[in-house]
């Protein structure tokens, strides 16, 4: 049992470590077609005033005028020695400017991640508790509307109701000047980004476990627990939902990208600090040292957790862990 | 496919502000091939699975065993099973790519607020922000908002409906 238990465990880091090398590859192909030249890059406007030998040295230097695949040996040697390359726009390295951001800033991400999905599952209960009725209705065309609107309007319209016509809402940055330990003021300014995350994202999720629920409540063994006495809300917020449960974690293990993506907007619409602004920021400024970086730490971040909710949803589900020691024994 | 896999993990957004350095985009063409190059994945992912599932069943083989050949049973049988599904995710891609430019012009780097588009358009509503002019921002909304939805439903119709199933005898 710990012999597989270990085996799965290394084959699955095997998987962890392929994906990131296949991203690095990615990466610095990318890189290297990209526009501007990486001398000029790391030297600055200096190199306009070297002769042709300082020039040839400063290549050898950066390992310009090797081979492509020493070139990516020598790139992927810097990356694992924690050697991210300079920033271009902050000219310090990027390991100093991302440094502290990634779980300082990790808060928006996160707590939206759980909100959504837990916010999926009540909507999606209590639609298939009133299927068909106008509650459902309203809340499924409501639903879809919100879906459809691009992150950015629906936190513009936000911000204009709530921060400037009511006045009750702060409506940009992650704490006010001077309040940087204060949790309260941080939870205060997290009300808006974290509404629209939850808004523009909860129905693709919700409505799909809506449509589980539904057909989880037409099979036979429903019947059994009507006649044992059980009343609707106990049947499909107990019963049917244990059932659909290993759905529900798959969907979040395939959905980081997702609500990944839709925090960079946000973030960027409120001036929330952030890998996203950062990464907006930086493409506006055509730092792709930084962006790449970010690139990086986004798919370490996306293939790690996938990778969580993966273990934890064939934990869930016993089903699945015999079928799989069925195929393994 | 694994690779596709890998530049799945990554969020869309980033994979547009990924290229949008590389390429240095300001013009309606380039911006058309940043959104196209990066909204592919999820369409060859779908067709990929559709083919797949459909390649295995009883009538390919017997069309194999007489006879046909690999470009046959593609065009024949394959491509006219998949056309649904293939043309709802075309057009749910329209209202994507939509949605994409229009974020793009709004964070600054998309088409130059010169070039009128609904996207643009938006780009101008942080400014309104400011001087608190709420129709710069609501009408131009409404219009993205709806048309967006109405994309959506005739996609929808072309994937839920049986206008372009093959008849089954």
């Amino acid at each position: 049992m710990l012999a597989r238990f270990a085996l799965k465990l290394s084959l699955k880091l095997i998987y962890v470590g392929l994906s990131l090398l296949a991203l690095s590859v990615i990466v610095f192909v990318i890189s290297h077609f990209a526009i501007g030249d990486p001398l000029q890059a790391f030297y600055g406007d200096v190199i306009e005033r070297m002769n042709e030998a300082s020039l040839a040295r400063a290549r050898a230097r950066l390992g310009l005028d090797e081979p492509l695949i020493y070139q990516y040996l020598n790139y992927l040697e810097r990356l694992i020695n924690g050697d991210l390359g300079i920033s271009l726009r902050y000219r310090m390295p990027v390991s100093k400017v991302l440094d502290g951001l990634f779980f300082k800033y990790f808060f928006l991400g996160f707590s939206s991640y759980l909100l959504v999905f837990l916010c999926a599952t009540l909507i999606a209960i209590i639609c298939a508790l009133y299927e068909g009725r106008l509650i459902d209705k309203i809340i499924c065309s409501t639903g879809t509307i919100f879906f459809y609107t691009p992150a950015f309007i629906l936190s513009v319209i936000l911000i204009l109701i709530f921060a400037i016509h009511l006045q009750i809402l702060p409506s940009f940055g992650a704490y006010d000047l001077g309040q940087e330990s204060n949790l309260k003021n941080r939870l205060y300014h997290l009300i808006l980004p974290l509404s629209v995350m939850i808004l523009t994202h909860v129905w693709y999720y919700g409505y799909t476990f809506r449509n589980k629920l539904l057909e989880e409540l037409r099979k036979e063994y429903i019947l059994s627990y009507k006649a044992k006495g059980l009343n609707n809300f106990e049947i499909i917020g107990i019963k049917c939902l244990r059932n659909i449960m290993p759905t529900i974690l798959n969907f979040m293990a395939i959905s980081v990208p997702h609500i990944l993506g839709g925090t960079y907007v946000v973030e960027a619409v409120f001036n929330y600090p952030g890998l996203g602004a950062l990464a907006i920021d930086s493409a506006k400024n055509h730092d792709y040292n930084l962006l790449m970086c970010i690139v990086m730490l986004t798919g370490l971040l996306v293939i790690v957790s996938a990778l969580l909710a993966k273990t934890l949803g064939e934990m869930a589900d016993p089903r699945l862990k015999n079928a799989l020691e069925v195929n393994h024994g | 496919m694994r690779s596709l896999e890998v530049i799945n993990s990554i969020p869309a957004i980033l994979v547009v502000l990924l290229l949008g350095t590389l390429i240095r985009s300001d013009g309606i063409l380039e911006i058309s091939i940043l959104v196209g190059m990066s909204s592919w994945f999820s369409l060859a992912r779908i067709v990929r699975v559709e083919a797949k599932q459909i390649s295995k069943q009883g009538y390919i083989e017997a069309s194999y065993a007489m006879g046909g050949n690999f470009l046959h049973i593609l065009i024949k049988h394959i491509l006219p099973n998949i056309l649904s599904p293939i043309l709802f995710v075309l057009i749910s891609s329209i209202s994507f790519a939509m949605g994409t430019e229009a974020t793009l012009s709004f964070l600054g780097l998309g088409l130059p607020p010169d070039e009128l588009s609904l996207g643009s358009l938006l780009g101008l509503s942080k400014r309104a922000l400011l001087q608190n002019s709420w129709p710069v921002i609501i009408f131009p909304s409404i219009i993205l908002v709806s048309l967006l939805l109405a994309v959506t439903i005739v996609g929808s119709t072309f994937g839920t409906q049986k206008i372009l199933k093959p008849r089954m005898l």
